[in-house]
């Protein structure tokens, strides 16, 4: 908390005009890295050490080397998370951590959750990168107790924060603009406006539009046993063309004992469905278009040394329109519409130095409208409660909070109320300070509501879902040491979760129908390593870092499932990714190596549900000359063909090219 | 930089495995527990599996009824140039002729096979195809996607016609919303219309088409929302099932006959919601689901109606505990013969389910698994030979036998062990496992048998056929005759002719055989088994030291009488004193007689078949039966009885 206190007096201070997110611990090393994108600095993926907890945190450097089209690929790369993706630019993207289920893990966008109360399910390929400060990953909860309530139910947590302008000297506008075309008819422009409104306000606007033909060569192949060519088929993605544009504005200003910040964001999108492939079909007529917008706004207001309150809100609706024309199949024209009202408290108080209390309330109504054949819109109420507290000591660190959540929902005559408790305990034990060397260990006891979907929806929907619960356990280890030839971190943990009731969904054709189960119990046992490696001198960066990842996730439901004990299903026993950059100068090349073990596409560990390894290889080379950055990408340098969700063909090889100014 | 490689150098060896070749799809084989149910009419079962929609996992699975094997996911392997193999989401499979004719909805397609072989010979695309149905020559088959209604968007079906030879669509006419199965009555072809795309506003209409125009005739009969199944029965009646709105309305069986003017009306009503069902003789045999909404699981119930008087029949058949414990009942399929029958157990829909099979009486037998979500069966007639992997291990020499009737002797009761309580049919099974072991058992003096059969019938191909093995060594050959027998009649059972393969005997001691040869045993308890002949000579078979059980076959009856060739003595007292008896060997053609497991010692031939009295030889393409009788009836002094011994038996590759 000692770090809360400095930022606050940094901000205070008037240094600059800090986002609200300044308040983090995290954020002190921001204000201290070098922020100004027209160098060519490469920082590593540093593993923070303020906080509880460590986190995971990628900066603007570091996406700037993945060269990212969007949050999807940015996380591809992080240590026990798996990326579901249905293929291509337009293919539905969501994460999974440490086998949790993507709904178990809360994705907040400064600050605020970005919801999804009809499947729970947030496409991170739709978030684009461009006009992001940081992605950060925190297991169970963020560090800092001075949070919203809903951020402490989660059994992890992925924050994304908006770049903030900063200004140097007489400065008083940047613009960015960015052009990229590529495989797939890949087209996509951004702008980034950035305005200096006052010595107290700045804005910043972003604009960007993408579109492609989505249109990629796939192909099968099959071997008889004797080795001879039993099929090879070449046949091309079709139906994968995406439309999307993106408009977002900020508002960030500063007053005399805090700072408040505007957000207003819009996505519309129209898409293709690509569809599985499967014998005899080889495209989809499936489309969707999305109409996303919403609105939200907090303020912090710090009174004294010892006291600071924030308050936040949100409005949100989220529209789908998803059409069917392929007439083999039931046709469907239907509109799901969905509203969110998020209101949120918070309160932080410094008893003594080194203990903070902090607690919260927010309050979240969902609503899903929908003119599907009898359809009745549910919704929801949640109330969330949270107290917290933390220690901080020079050598000892320690955070407990509980989550209350009522959750009442409505539905026709059906009302049905949740009670839920989420105790979190977190410690940290710094033996030496200077020695950088730390352990730390957590336990939790989170949840996941059904959504919308699990319980209404037509036929495939079950009213008796239970919430899903989880007990989460963490043990690991932090170090970083300084040679001649670099700096070496690693960060290991080891990991331990129970899922009861655990609620699975299927993909049934049509990409956002599925059939649920509460699968049961899920134990999970998991290793998670990150080994960075960072050497500079005079203008050569060198870094790398590998992410490795051992997960048995196994179904323990019951004795008698022939599944039983079999590893779960797209969760992969051995994942891991690489990186290696070398930046000289106005030249640097990046090389990401990603791997992803065998899989079961179903519960059963049986031959015909036994999906390959796969392991991709992309490489950019980027220059900068002037206010001009060049970026050209190769990806799936080595064309791999395989499927990360089978029957989903990924694309082989494809390439990218970019031209980013800045002024 | 060298320390930091050595660091992560392990990290990568963890992750052990790389991307391989893909494969065609890998058939399993498992061999079912249980009876054996060997059924000369039906020789195997072809099962269709769902599979969940995109997953592309419809497979086909084939349960062998002769060599009792089940082959899980066949197409591939019998398909590997089909991309994608059988596809997505299997609803119907029927045979008509000799063909295999499958509907793979969500592929869009029916697959046409050879039913003996699961090989593919085309496809008809049809889009969201469901069911089909056999009619002079053509298919029918039903399908949801139609032209658009003028009143707005719903979608009607259509019924294709298909010819069956050339697997052209050669009409099809628009019936009601999503149109389900179909039945035949004389020119008649009827229609269950669902309009499952229309929840809540369910089709509820049975259409007919005049088969001989192919047209929708104006009769449209109301019967419940959401049909589904449909047969006819023999007196011209339909049985149409409704499944309900899975909500306020259940689901019902409904039974329908024509009236005065010659059209469907509804007669019977029952309140029974059932979701599979097949007619049999008389007997509609139906599987019934309720969704169970506070438990969250389907329940199943099973019954009988006799389709005359429209009576449930009370039965106990679905009485076993294995019933029960069924997590998804979701396919029935009764044998037509036998009338044992077999349950589809879906689970969970997203992992295997499990093929149950019960005996006649209701018993349960064994249960297997099976591919994603199985629902449809058929049962293939005629020979089916189903190749294994062309990689394949050696044809199976896996016998059964089916009858073992051995005369007196003083190895009888102790190869195989006699216990107190078994019968002709534990010691056929005691002879199996055995014989399968490659251990001795003892046909006991002469005319004493046994009957088996291997798991394929047995093909005449140029040279010997098949093996038998014995325990003959020089100057210990104590010969048997083989019988052979193909099941002409279809009954599986070794009542057929039965022809004899001629050894070296008849051309080499010509008139030296006795054709015809009866013979008869009376028991004797712990004594001397006294034998008379059809010569009028009598004898009996010595009881000796070495030996002290009893000698007659405790399990059947006396006198024990057999009728068969009879070889001249092959056994004389070389020392002159009866101290050194020699059986010695014939030529060729019997079972232990020569030593040795090759061919030229143990092989037999199906070009050396005769007629047993007549001695005209006969040809045989295949046989099903094998027997093996002691050939000679002679007693050699402290040796005792001459009786053949076999150790097993097995199939030739060729």
């Amino acid at each position: 908390m000692r770090h809360l206190r400095k930022s606050l007096l940094a901000i205070l201070g008037g240094l600059m005009v800090a986002s609200m997110e300044a308040s983090t611990p995290d954020s002190i090393l921001i204000l201290q890295s070098p922020i100004n994108y027209l160098d060519v600095v490469v920082v590593s993926q540093v593993q923070r050490f303020q906080g509880t907890i460590p986190a995971l945190e990628i900066t603007r450097t570091d996406l700037r080397r993945y060269a990212a089209l969007s949050v999807a690929d940015v996380l591809r790369h992080c240590a026990g998370i798996q990326v579901k993706d249905y293929g291509g630019i337009g293919g539905i993207k969501t994460v999974n951590v440490r086998s949790m289920g993507s709904q178990h893990t809360g994705i907040f966008y400064d600050g605020v959750q970005l919801g999804n109360a009809q499947n729970g399910q947030i496409d991170l390929g739709q978030l684009s990168t461009d006009n992001l400060e940081s992605v950060a990953i925190h297991q169970g909860q963020r560090s800092a107790i001075f949070q919203s309530a809903s951020e402490f139910g989660h059994a992890s947590t992925i924050y994304l924060r908006t770049r903030t302008p900063l200004f140097q000297g007489s400065e008083k506008h940047h613009l960015r603009l960015k052009l990229q075309g590529g495989s797939s008819g890949l087209q996509r422009f951004s702008a980034i406006w950035e305005q200096k409104l006052s010595d107290k306000v700045s804005a910043s606007f972003h604009v960007e539009e993408m579109t492609a033909s989505g249109r990629y060569r796939f192909r099968y192949r099959r071997l008889n046993y004797d080795g001879s060519v039993a099929y090879d088929t070449t046949a091309t993605r079709r139906n994968g063309d995406v439309q999307a544009v993106t408009a977002e504005a900020n508002l960030f200003g500063n007053t005399h004992n805090g700072s408040w910040q505007l957000k207003g964001y819009s996505y519309q999108s129209n898409r293709g469905i690509p569809g599985a492939i499967v014998n005899n079909v080889w495209r989809g007529g499936e489309r969707q278009s999305d109409n996303n917008l919403f609105v939200q706004g907090k303020w912090l207001g710090n009174f004294g040394e010892a006291y600071s309150t924030r308050l936040q809100g949100k409005y949100a609706r989220y529209g789908t329109h998803y059409i069917n024309k392929d007439s083999t199949r039931y046709l469907a024209d239907l509109i799901f519409r969905q509203q969110e009202a998020w209101l949120s408290t918070s309160h932080v108080y410094s008893l003594l130095t080194g203990i903070d209390l902090s607690a919260s309330y927010d309050f979240t109504w969902n609503h899903l409208y929908s003119d599907l054949q009898e359809f009745v819109s549910p919704d929801r109420f949640s109330h969330q409660m949270s107290l917290a507290s933390a220690l901080d000591f020079d050598h000892f660190k320690a955070q407990a909070s509980v989550l209350y959540a009522l959750i009442e929902d409505h539905q026709k005559e059906i009302n049905r109320q949740h009670r839920q408790l989420s105790p979190a305990l977190y410690l940290r034990w710094i033996p030496n300070r200077g020695k950088r060397f730390s352990l730390h260990g957590f336990a939790k006891r989170c949840y996941r509501m059904p959504t919308f979907n699990d319980l209404y929806y037509t036929e495939m929907g079950n009213s008796q879902l239970k919430p899903e619960r989880a007990d989460i356990f963490d043990l690991g280890l932090q170090t970083e040491r300084h040679f001649n030839v670099g700096t070496i971190s690693l960060f290991a943990d080891l990991y331990h979760n129970r899922v009861t009731d655990k609620i699975v969904a299927y993909p049934k054709g049509q990409q956002f129908r599925w059939t649920m189960l509460n699968l049961g119990k899920v134990e999970i046992d998991g290793l998670d390593l990150n080994l960075g490696y960072e050497y500079r001198i005079q203008d050569l960066t060198l870094n790398g870092n590998i992410q490795y990842t051992l997960q048995r996730a196994i179904d323990v439901t019951c004795g008698s499932d022939p599944y039983y004990r079999d590893q779960i299903p797209y969760t992969p026993r051995h994942s891991g990714s690489t990186t290696l950059s070398v930046a000289y100068a106005d030249w640097s090349v990046n090389y990401h190596f990603t791997y992803v073990g065998e899989r079961w596409s179903q519960q059963e560990n049986i031959r015909y549900n036994h999906l390959q390894p796969w392991y991709t290889s992309d490489v950019n080379l980027q220059y900068q000359w002037r206010n001009y950055r060049w970026t050209a990408e190769v990806l799936n340098l080595l064309d791999q063909q395989y499927d990360v969700i089978a029957n989903y063909p990924m694309p082989g090889r494809n390439y990218r090219l970019s031209l980013c100014a800045e002024f | 930089m060298r320390r930091i490689l050595t660091l992560l150098l392990p990290l990568f060896l963890l992750a052990p495995s790389c991307r391989e070749e893909e494969y065609v799809d890998f058939s399993e084989e498992e061999p079912i527990g249980g009876s054996a149910q060997s059924d000369a009419r039906y020789t195997g079962l072809y099962l269709l599996n769902e599979g969940n929609m995109g997953s592309n996992h419809c497979t086909l699975d084939y349960l062998d009824l002769q060599s009792s094997i089940y082959h899980r996911n066949i197409y591939g392997q019998r398909n590997p140039t089909v991309v994608k193999e059988l596809g997505d989401v299997g609803n119907d499979i029927q045979i008509y002729g000799s063909r295999l004719w499958m509907v793979i909805n969500s592929s869009n397609k029916v697959e046409v096979a050879e039913a003996t072989t699961a090989k593919r010979l085309g496809q008809v695309d049809i889009p969201n195809c469901r069911y089909i149905t056999f009619h002079e020559g053509f298919a029918y088959v039903s399908s949801y996607v139609g032209p658009i209604d003028l009143s707005g968007d719903a979608q009607r079906g259509r019924i294709y016609k298909v010819d069956t030879l050339t697997l052209q669509k050669v009409d099809s006419v628009v019936v009601g919303y999503q149109p389900e199965e179909m039945a035949i009555i004389g020119q008649q072809l009827f229609v269950a219309n669902s309009g499952g795309y229309r929840k809540p506003d369910y089709d509820n209409r049975l259409s007919c088409i005049d088969l001989q125009h192919f047209t929708d005739t104006p009769q449209q009969t109301i019967v419940g929302i959401n049909l589904h199944r449909l047969v006819a029965d023999r007196y011209g009646k339909l049985w149409v099932s409704s499944r309900g709105d899975y909500a306020g309305t259940p689901g019902a069986l409904y039974c329908l006959a024509t009236d005065e003017v010659g059209e469907m009306q509804i007669i019977d009503r029952l309140e029974i919601p059932v979701a599979a069902m097949q007619l049999t003789g008389d007997t509609l045999w139906y599987l019934a689901s309720t969704w169970d909404n506070t438990s969250g699981q389907a329940h199943g119930s099973y019954g009988l109606i006799d389709v005359q008087s429209r009576q449930q029949l009370s039965t106990q058949l679905f009485d076993a505990p294995e019933i029960s414990a069924i997590d998804t009942p979701y396919g029935l399929i009764v044998h037509p013969e036998n009338r044992d029958f077999y349950l589809m157990d879906a689970r969970n829909y997203v992992s295997s389910g499990q093929l149950l099979h019960f005996l006649s009486d209701g018993t349960f037998d064994w249960s297997v698994r099976t591919g994603d979500i199985p629902s449809r069966a058929v049962f293939v007639k005629g020979t089916t030979a189903i190749e294994t992997d062309t990689t394949s291990h050696e044809t199976s020499s896996l016998l059964t036998v089916l009858e073992y009737r051995p005369a007196p002797g003083q190895f009888v009761n102790t190869l195989p062990l006699y216990e107190a309580g078994d019968n002709a049919a534990t010691m056929a099974r005691k002879c199996t496992e055995e014989l399968n072991l490659g251990n001795l058992i003892t046909l006991g003096g002469f005319g004493g048998s046994v009957t088996f059969r291997f798991e394929q019938p047995v093909v005449n191909l140029e040279g010997c056929d098949f093996c038998i093995f014995g325990n003959g060594h020089a100057g210990s050959s104590e010969p048997g005759i083989v019988e052979v027998s193909a099941d002409s009649n279809g009954n599986g059972l070794p009542d057929d002719p039965w022809y004899e393969l001629a050894g070296s005997a008849d051309t080499d001691s010509i008139g030296m055989s006795r054709y015809g040869y009866q013979i008869s045993y009376e028991s004797s308890p712990m004594s001397n088994i006294p034998w008379s002949d059809n010569l009028g000579r009598c004898g009996y078979i010595a009881r000796n030291a070495f030996h002290t059980q009893e000698y007659f076959p405790e399990w059947l009856e006396s006198p024990l009488l057999f009728e068969g060739t009879c070889l001249p003595d092959n056994g004389y007292d070389l020392s002159g004193n009866g101290t050194n008896w020699q059986q010695q060997a014939y030529r060729f053609g019997y079972v232990d007689n020569l030593p040795g497991n090759d061919p030229e010692q143990s092989g037999f031939d199906l070009d050396w078949a005769v007629d047993p009295i007549s001695r005209k030889p006969v040809t045989l393409k295949r046989i099903h039966f094998i027997r093996v009788y002691t050939a000679v009836n002679q007693s050699c002094g402290w040796l005792g009885e001459t009786s053949t011994e076999i150790s097993g038996a097995k199939l030739i590759n060729k």
